[in-house]
């Protein structure tokens, strides 16, 4: 964890260094983003317009949704547990919403119930998880099918914006001070998550509870209660992440998002977190959302065939994964 | 011991990991037919240098000769094809599968297109259990056996691959006293075979039982290396310590005052119609061999178990299935698998001890870093835990240390009693007198301790009141130790109820 470095006695400019080379090559954080400065030079040389105000405002706009609900994954993740139904969520939600936008022009309502969704869904791939005790995986792989089915059940067509809330349209297309919205969401959640994680005693006990749920429960932590939170918060900004696309597209489709949480999972895990529980990086999670947007927004502006996009999503799964056994076995753990 | 090759022979070892020498050029060799203790206190190197001669580790520098041939164990499989064979404490079977696939695991008597040969496999199997001196049936299933008798099993699967050398670590501290016995006599029967065999124990009295030569290693150094028969057990200790040990069991006992933990009709697990009290500065044992219960006895009052009856801390019932509310209520509890049920390994040395307490340094949850830091440093001073720093991850301390973390866990909370259940398994001699110190200082500064056990000199030794159990009942109380003779307890504790009664 990136808070713990501080606690090193030793102080002075040259152990500052030290450090700070050692983060570099040595921890997965370091070296992510040691390669996403390298593709940054790279693509800088390489194109006029990649680093310009401009396409750094698109490529994290456009990555924002994933971040978005990568923080909440992050944090289910290292907890010991997982959410594959996010994928599903952003249509399921985006339909809702859309709807009850278009019959309320009510804007609070409207993102009132999208919250609530991710809180329901969240809540039952809880239930589903702990209480009835199947793998989290397989269980909100049924949920993923189910929630898609909801959504399709909702409505057989998209369902185009009629209303006439400006405000809503702002939240995916609009800019603060120059900077997109979505951008500004993304980064303070990302903040804040952070500081859940890693300055907070829930952030202390989701570790706990991923790395040893025995001694978590023996050092009265109410295990259950800790990864049902972090299935609602993973619910609740997978919402999040629904309604900003919604804004984006302008209109609910029921079709939309599929694969979308193979590219959350797949950045949580390439940012350093463990599979097996107790161990992650919110900072590694953000280097890899970054690094996935990267390589997205670099295969466009190169030109190469955009239909590479998916199949890199893929491939990093599977480099996370590799690194992620490397590193354990590193650590003596098998 | 002979002039003859060693069939092992290991020099100038060294491994270092991040923060810790952990071996710093040692030596150990290895004969035929000999039995060679390698004794230490934790963090002196003995399960270091268990992995490496397994090929889990490679040593930084050093030579490993086998037979008087340099060698290079590159991965287990090296030092398989070796003829070494490894027992560890925890027993690597596979539960579901049968004796005798368990012994030929990765090795089975093939027929006809690389089918099994079952009768093959179970005839070998037998043989080899009758060498042993176990008479079971080969297809029963692994899970079905005492923890004794799969030790056995992973003997016999070293000697189905012709294993020359067997290293044991620590292979009795599961075991009872008869079960040991048979295991000495296995030991015997390979010595004859010509095995050579590293027997990696804690405890002296074995050693001077089975060993022929001890080694002692402090601090990843060789100490010395001598004939057991020409060596004191004062000399031992004193070489493993660093210096010498007068007095293992300090207690001191003082004035009981109230009643603090009162444990009443307590059934559940293996426990049926349990009762005891703790009252305020004295420490309580109970005291029963391995499967009569004793652990369970502190999940069931801790509330990590589902009971009835009735138990009452300070007066105020604590709920059953929620050792949070115990937590609050000023009990704590150790578990006697501290590593599994204990341990937090991804997580730093202060994670670890703080975290039942992380509250107390929290303000609407958030942690105020310096506090923690600070309760954290005091822990690791007090009870002198070697680490490199308290962000060090807890998974590269040795576990000596690691067990002192889960202690100093509990020492941050305001606790009223504490629950040790076997509060020296795993710890040398050293660690020990100040466990022991420390169990007497919490007992006068006012707490209660129950202390749960299955080692007989230890409970006359430490505790001011002895309860023994048997067959998950009260087998006998006694109100202070003087009156009980180690002969009594045992009695209690062992001693078969008359079926008819």
């Amino acid at each position: 964890m990136v808070g713990n470095r501080s606690d090193s006695a030793s102080t002075g400019i040259g152990s500052w260094v030290t450090r700070a080379v050692h983060w570099l090559l040595h921890t997965q954080e370091g070296v992510l983003f040691l390669i996403v400065a390298a593709i940054w030079i790279f693509l800088t040389v390489q194109s006029d317009v990649f680093f310009t105000g401009r396409n750094i405002g698109v490529l994290l706009s456009q990555v924002s949704m994933t971040a978005i609900t990568a923080v909440g994954m992050t944090i289910l993740l290292i907890s010991g547990e997982i959410d594959a139904s996010v994928g599903s969520m952003q249509a399921f939600v985006g339909v809702i919403v859309m709807s009850v936008l278009n019959n309320t022009e009510n804007l609070a309502l409207g993102i009132t119930v999208g919250l609530a969704l991710g809180v329901i869904v969240g809540l039952i791939n809880a239930v589903i998880s702990l209480r009835l005790g199947i793998n989290s995986l397989i269980a909100t792989l049924a949920m993923l099918s189910i929630v898609r089915g909801a959504a399709f059940g909702f409505t057989d067509a998209s369902i185009q914006n009629t209303h006439k809330i400006q405000t809503f349209t702002e939240i995916g297309n609009g800019f603060f001070l120059g900077v997109p919205w979505p951008v500004i969401f993304f980064f303070a959640i990302f903040l804040i998550f952070y500081f859940v994680l890693t300055r907070t005693t829930f952030g202390r006990f989701v570790h706990a509870v991923g790395a040893n749920p025995e001694a978590a429960t023996l050092a009265g932590i109410p295990v259950r209660m800790v990864k049902l939170a972090g299935f609602v918060l993973t619910g609740v900004l997978a919402s999040v992440s629904a309604i900003i696309l919604l804004s984006r597209l302008n209109s609910g489709q029921n079709g939309i998002g599929a694969g979308f949480e193979l590219e959350a999972i797949g950045a949580v895990l390439l940012g350093g977190t463990s599979l097996s529980g107790g161990e992650g990086s919110m900072v590694g999670t953000f280097l890899a959302v970054v690094l996935l947007a990267t390589l997205k927004n670099g295969i466009v502006l190169l030109d190469i065939n955009s239909s590479w996009q998916v199949t890199v999503t893929g491939l990093i799964i599977i480099v996370a994964v590799l690194l992620d056994a490397r590193r354990r076995r590193r650590m003596g753990q098998d | 011991m002979s002039e003859k090759q060693p069939l092992l022979n290991l020099r100038s070892i060294a491994k270092a990991f991040p923060g810790t020498q952990a071996l710093n050029g040692v030596d150990f060799s290895l004969h035929a037919g000999e039995v060679h203790a390698l004794i230490g206190e934790n963090g002196a190197g003995k399960s270091t240098l268990i992995k490496i001669i397994a090929g889990l580790y490679q040593p930084d520098d050093g030579v490993i000769e086998i037979e008087g041939e340099a060698v290079e164990f590159h991965s287990p499989a090296d030092s398989l094809a070796h003829r070494i064979k490894v027992v560890y404490q925890e027993l690597d079977l596979v539960p579901d599968l049968s004796i005798a696939e368990n012994v030929f695991l990765g090795n089975l008597p093939k027929k006809a297109f690389r089918t099994v040969d079952w009768n093959e496999l179970y005839a070998r199997t037998s043989e080899l259990l009758q060498d042993l001196g176990l008479n079971i049936d080969p297809e029963m299933p692994i899970s079905a056996l005492t923890v004794a008798q799969q030790q056995l099993v992973e003997i016999a699967r070293a000697l189905s691959r012709q294993a020359q050398i067997i290293i044991m670590d620590e292979p009795t501290s599961a075991l009872s006293q008869s079960e040991i016995e048979s295991l000495f006599t296995v030991i015997r029967r390979l010595q004859g075979l010509g095995v050579g065999i590293m027997y990696v124990s804690h405890k002296l009295d074995e050693i001077y039982a089975i060993a022929d030569r001890v080694t002692v290693f402090r601090d990843g150094e060789h100490i010395a290396t001598e004939a057991v028969a020409n060596t004191r057990q004062s000399d031992l200790v004193t070489w493993m310590v660093g210096r010498e040990v007068k007095d293992l069991y300090p207690r001191t006992p003082g004035q009981p005052g109230d009643v603090l933990l009162e444990v009443d009709s307590v059934s559940g697990a293996t426990i049926e119609d349990f009762s005891l009290k703790v009252h305020a500065g004295e420490i309580v044992a109970v005291f029963g061999l391995m499967g009569s219960g004793v652990h369970n006895l502190g999940r069931l009052i801790f509330g990590n178990l589902p009971r009835t009856g009735s138990v009452r801390l300070l007066g105020q019932e604590i709920h059953a299935n929620a050792p949070m509310d115990a937590i609050r209520k000023g009990l704590g509890f150790l578990t006697e698998n501290r590593k599994s049920d204990g341990l937090l390994l991804p997580l730093s040395v202060k994670e670890n001890i703080t975290l039942v307490s992380v509250n107390n340094y929290a303000n609407m949850m958030v942690i105020n870093g310096q506090d923690e830091r600070r309760a954290t440093a005091e822990i690791v001073d007090k009870l002198s835990i070697k680490t490199p720093g308290i962000a060090q991850k807890i998974r590269y301390l040795s576990g000596g240390n690691q067990q002192k973390s889960l202690i100093g866990r509990w020492l941050l909370e305001e606790l009223k009693v504490l629950i040790f259940s076997e509060p020296t398994r795993g710890i040398d001699v050293g660690s020990k007198a100040e466990m022991y110190r420390l169990m007497d200082d919490m007992a006068h500064q006012g707490m209660g301790i129950l202390v749960l056990s299955t080692e007989l000199p230890e409970v006359l030794g430490i505790a001011d009141r002895i309860i023994v159990i048997r067959q998950g009942r009260s087998a006998g109380r006694w109100i202070s130790r003087d009156d009980a003779t180690q002969q009594d307890l045992m009695t209690a504790a062992a001693v078969q109820l008359d079926p008819a009664s």
